[in-house]
């Protein structure tokens, strides 16, 4: 097998991906840095966000403020001293990001406009019309370019993480253009793979969105945290699960139901359409159990209203939305509302790292959202996962480059080749060759189907009891899983049952960490265990894998200046 | 070892061939306004030849009236006129479409453009042809 | 909303199986907001999972999914079934590009061309971050706005006949881009680009077909920004003609 070798090597090229990236080089620029994708980088799912960035920009504003805001978001789960750095380091970032030319709105003034977003006290999230997260993307894939020390895998899938003695020393990944499977041996290895919100059937995620990097560190040892935490975004198009932007509500956009009514008043009149995420998801479900949604071909739903903005705010502010919404439901968002339903949409769980991005199994690091720095708690608040991309991105990148200043260069010897021989018989000789099993499609849907209902908005212990049976019953069915396409050369069907592989992990560390947080905090909400129980569950969850389901443990949230108290809006 | 090394091919780009201007009513439009180019160029020509004759020789100028009002001529004069205003007006449009006219900060429709322009072309034409009449 | 059966016809090239392309029809039944990606997604998922294609965000944004249908390049999440009812059907890989496999090309030209214009912000001295941001107004950001919008989806790249005839040629979307950079108030990078762009391979290949600004699913209009750096080429000109090294380059020395 041919190796290849760099001083880091990113997995990933998103947002975090790419800033981890930059940050590296820009620290120690002699360093030979790689980042492997699995697409092309300008493909990855950043490109999807479209309300904003958060950052303390104004005047009016505080840091205080803005961790704040973001703690009590979190349901008092959040690790205060990653929220603070996070805080302070947003401005830093944005700026750096605008620098770097991403096209940002402007106010008259010609500073970067702000809007008001979901549980945010004051307009801090900065934006680019309803695009921030595609021109984030390019604009950091863009700059990207310049430097000639970041080298790109494009389309290349890593299957394994090498490790050595409590160390990491590369990855195998496939060239997916010709098929070969290659190892790449680093001094360390940051994880930006993001979301793995494909388990789930109603998603906004795109098909990429399959938590490799989650499950690549949980077979590696790391424990995955607080993954139970899965935010259900309240405006998802019915049929497709497509994003309609938060700042659409940001801008004035009113939820209604079948009477007419904002029915946010009966739940947070003090924010109503302003709400966090999590408690605006479980209201539309409420309205709707309790007969007051519309009924439509793809079930139930309620109605987001923006005619009262105007056609002109909505060109632009929104003309994203206008696009979706014309193209996708065959409406006029100026003259019709929109329909809409809550779904996954952002896994606030994920790799356990410190506030340096590290995951405590030496040289791995992680950042984005496949990491838990443990900012965002129960409940991230909207248009702040894009700034923890950047902020946490370039911590990682920065520690690691000089961490690796002092490693020396792991060599391809055993134990790592002969982890990359076994991966190569596991994935050539195991999975491509096996016949007449079960095609992966099935096992895949039957996932996304028993997540959707059995670990969905609303949870209780016979749910999540029957979740946990059907996970394990399709990790054994996906050992006797069949792929049609049996050939080398960019085989989709193959990297889909390896991604499947992934998901499954992923799944199980859900639903086991779920069933086991017998409380209701942020966007985990418990039927049978309605109350917040912060004598017993002020902890992060811990899963560790573990043949028969997974071990947890748990892990005490750092306070630093403010005391839980109840979260009332 | 499970791993080779082959490389399959990929099918190389294909070069257009010569027809490729048919493949789609866009591109054949295209190629139609290239072509006017030609009947601009000839009909242009020969206006320039007329001046001159008529500058140069009044005495022979009604002899080469007869053969502009030769049925080839004339036919050639209408094919001519027909592909010039089509040359006009895609080029009228296309300017539209580079330097869009704006309205505060939204632009316009191309179409504005090419209105706007071909009000100017029938103004300066009834212009001209006025200016011939009241000549006469 | 009812649902029917639509027969589609896929160009397949699987070059471990066969050297040579053929196409293939599959049955699939879609409703009124099927989109041609569904349909492969459905083929995929429980007819043939050999089928190859690239796809991920399902709305337009991310560019992955280009295919030519009915010879017109398009975005297949954003390609409804309906729109073909009665009318045959064929979706085949992105024209002007080598293709790897079925629908997947090999995109390896734009990527260079994209590296080539130099696709960020180049100043002469930056300015640390602490200092705050570049301002900037509504109307500079105007100038380029639109031509930031581009998602690289490269149907441009499919429907321009001379980027067809001619490979070398930068081509719509690389274009956009370098010119996205030179209208931004921001960036003092035009004298690097403008050796690029104006090249013999550069904006004077285009002839105004305008099939990059019809296919465009993003209405960037990369034959606006062609035109546009044509323009700031040939107001450039005369200076660069008249310029101290132009003018040393081509005056007889003096005294030497």
């Amino acid at each position: 097998m041919e190796h290849l070798t760099h001083d880091i090597l990113v997995v990933g090229g998103g947002a975090a991906g790419l800033r981890a990236g930059i940050a590296a080089v820009e620290r120690s620029p002699k360093l030979s840095v790689a980042i492997v994708s699995k697409v092309y980088p300008m493909r990855s799912h950043t490109v999807s966000a479209e309300g904003g960035m958060a950052a303390v920009t104004r005047e009016y504003d505080s840091l205080d403020s803005h961790a704040y805001d973001t703690i009590k978001g979190s349901d008092f789960l959040a690790d205060q001293d990653s929220v603070e750095y996070f805080v302070k380091q947003a401005p830093h970032e944005a700026v750096q990001l605008e620098h770097w030319g991403c096209p940002f709105s402007r106010d008259p003034d010609g500073r970067i406009s702000v809007r008001a977003f979901g549980g945010m006290s004051v307009k801090r999230t900065l934006f680019a019309t309803d695009k921030i997260g595609f021109h984030l993307l390019h604009t950091l894939f863009q700059t990207s370019l310049k430097y000639d020390r970041i080298h790109r895998y494009d389309e290349w899938f890593v299957t394994s993480l090498l490790t050595n003695a409590n160390r990491v020393e590369g990855v195998t990944a496939i060239d997916i253009r010709t098929g070969e499977l290659f190892t790449i041996l680093a001094k360390a290895v940051i994880i930006a793979t993001g979301g793995c919100g494909r388990v789930f059937q109603f998603t906004t995620n795109g098909w990429i969105k399959t938590g490799d990097g989650m499950a690549l560190a949980y077979r590696a040892g790391v424990p995955l945290k607080d993954m139970e935490m899965v935010q259900y975004h309240p405006t998802l198009l019915p049929n497709t699960g497509i994003l309609i932007t938060e700042a659409a509500r940001g801008e004035g956009g009113y939820l209604i139901n079948k009477d007419g009514e904002r029915f946010m008043k009966r739940y947070v009149p003090g924010k109503m359409e302003l709400g966090p995420r999590d408690i605006i998801s479980r209201s539309e479900l409420t309205e709707i159990k309790e007969g007051r949604g519309f009924e439509g071909r793809y079930g139930s739903y309620v109605e987001l209203d923006l005619r009262h903005l105007g056609e002109k705010k909505i060109e632009e502010k929104l003309p994203f939305v206008k696009e979706l919404a014309e193209k996708y439901v065959g409406i006029d968002p100026a003259h019709d509302p929109i329909p809409v339903r809550p779904g996954q949409h952002y896994q606030m769980g994920g790799v356990h790292t410190n506030i340096e991005g590290f995951t405590g199994l030496g040289g791995l690091y992680a950042a984005g959202e496949a990491a838990c720095v443990s900012m965002n708690g129960a409940n991230r608040l909207g248009s702040n996962s894009l700034t923890e991309c950047l902020v946490y991105g370039a911590v990682a990148g920065e520690t690691v480059a000089d961490y690796v200043a002092k490693q020396p260069t792991p060599s391809f010897g055993n134990p790592v080749q002969g982890l990359a021989m076994t991966e190569e018989t596991r994935i050539y000789d195991g999975l491509l060759k096996h016949e007449n099993g079960e095609r992966t499609s099935t096992i895949r849907i039957d996932m996304q189907k028993g997540m959707e209902e059995h670990v969905g908005i609303f949870r209780d212990e016979n749910s999540l009891r029957e979740g946990c049976r059907i996970i394990e019953d399709l990790k054994k069915r996906m050992t006797n899983s069949t792929v049609d396409d049996k050939d080398r050369v960019f085989n989709t069907d193959l990297v889909s049952a390896l991604e499947l592989d992934f998901m499954l992990d992923c799944a199980e560390a859900i639903t086991y960490s779920a069933r086991a947080r017998t409380e209701s905090r942020g966007a985990h909400s418990r039927i049978d265990y309605p109350k917040r129980d912060d004598t017993s569950f002020l902890k992060h969850t811990l899963a560790y894998r573990n043949p028969n389901g997974p071990r947890m443990e748990y892990l005490p949230v750092t306070i630093t200046r403010w005391k839980p108290e109840e979260r009332v809006y | 070892m499970s791993t080779k090394k082959t490389h399959y091919p990929e099918i190389p780009r294909k070069n257009l061939g010569p027809g490729w201007w048919l493949a789609n009513r866009h591109y054949t439009v295209y190629m139609i306004r290239e072509l006017t180019s030609f009947f601009v160029t000839a009909f242009s020509l020969i206006y320039i030849y007329q001046v001159y004759r008529l500058a140069s020789n009044p005495g022979t100028y009604s002899q080469y009236l007869d053969t502009v009002r030769s049925p080839a001529m004339i036919s050639f004069s209408i094919v001519a006129l027909g592909f010039t205003l089509f040359h006009s007006v895609t080029w009228f449009y296309l300017i539209g479409k580079i330097q869009p006219i704006k309205i505060g900060r939204k632009k316009t429709s191309p179409l504005l453009a090419l209105g706007i322009n071909t009000v100017f072309l029938v103004i300066i034409s009834f212009a001209v042809l006025q200016l011939f009449i009241v000549g006469k | 909303m009812e649902t029917d059966t639509a027969t589609i016809r896929v160009a397949r090239y699987r070059p471990e199986k066969s050297e040579k392309p053929y196409f293939q029809e599959y049955k699939v039944p879609y409703r009124k907001d099927t989109v041609v990606l569904d349909a492969l997604n459905q083929v995929k998922a429980e007819q043939d999972g050999t089928l190859a294609y690239r796809w991920s965000c399902r709305m337009g944004v991310c560019g992955s999914c280009g295919a030519n249908v009915n010879g017109v390049p398009k975005l297949t999440c954003a390609t409804f079934l309906h729109e073909f009812k009665g009318k045959s059907l064929t979706i085949e890989p992105l024209a002007n590009f080598p293709v790897i496999k079925d629908l997947v090309v090999n995109i390896d030209d734009f990527m260079e061309k994209l590296l080539k214009v130099k696709p960020w912000i180049i100043r002469d001295k930056q300015s640390p971050p602490e200092e705050g941001e570049y301002k900037q107004s509504g109307k500079e950001l105007d100038r380029y706005a639109q031509f930031s919008s581009c998602i690289n989806c490269l149907l441009c790249y499919a429907a321009c006949p001379i980027y067809g005839l001619n490979e070398d040629f930068l081509g719509p979307a690389a274009t956009a881009l370098a010119y996205r950079y030179i209208a931004d108030s921001r960036d003092q990078g035009k004298k690097a680009r403008f050796p690029i762009v104006h090249d013999l391979e550069g904006v004077w290949e285009c002839t105004l077909i305008g099939e990059c600004s019809v296919v465009c699913p993003k209405g960037v209009d990369p034959m606006l920004a062609i035109q546009k750096t044509k323009i700031l080429g040939a107001m450039e000109a005369p200076k660069t003609m008249l310029s101290p090294e132009t003018l040393k380059a081509i005056l007889p020395r003096g005294g030497e």
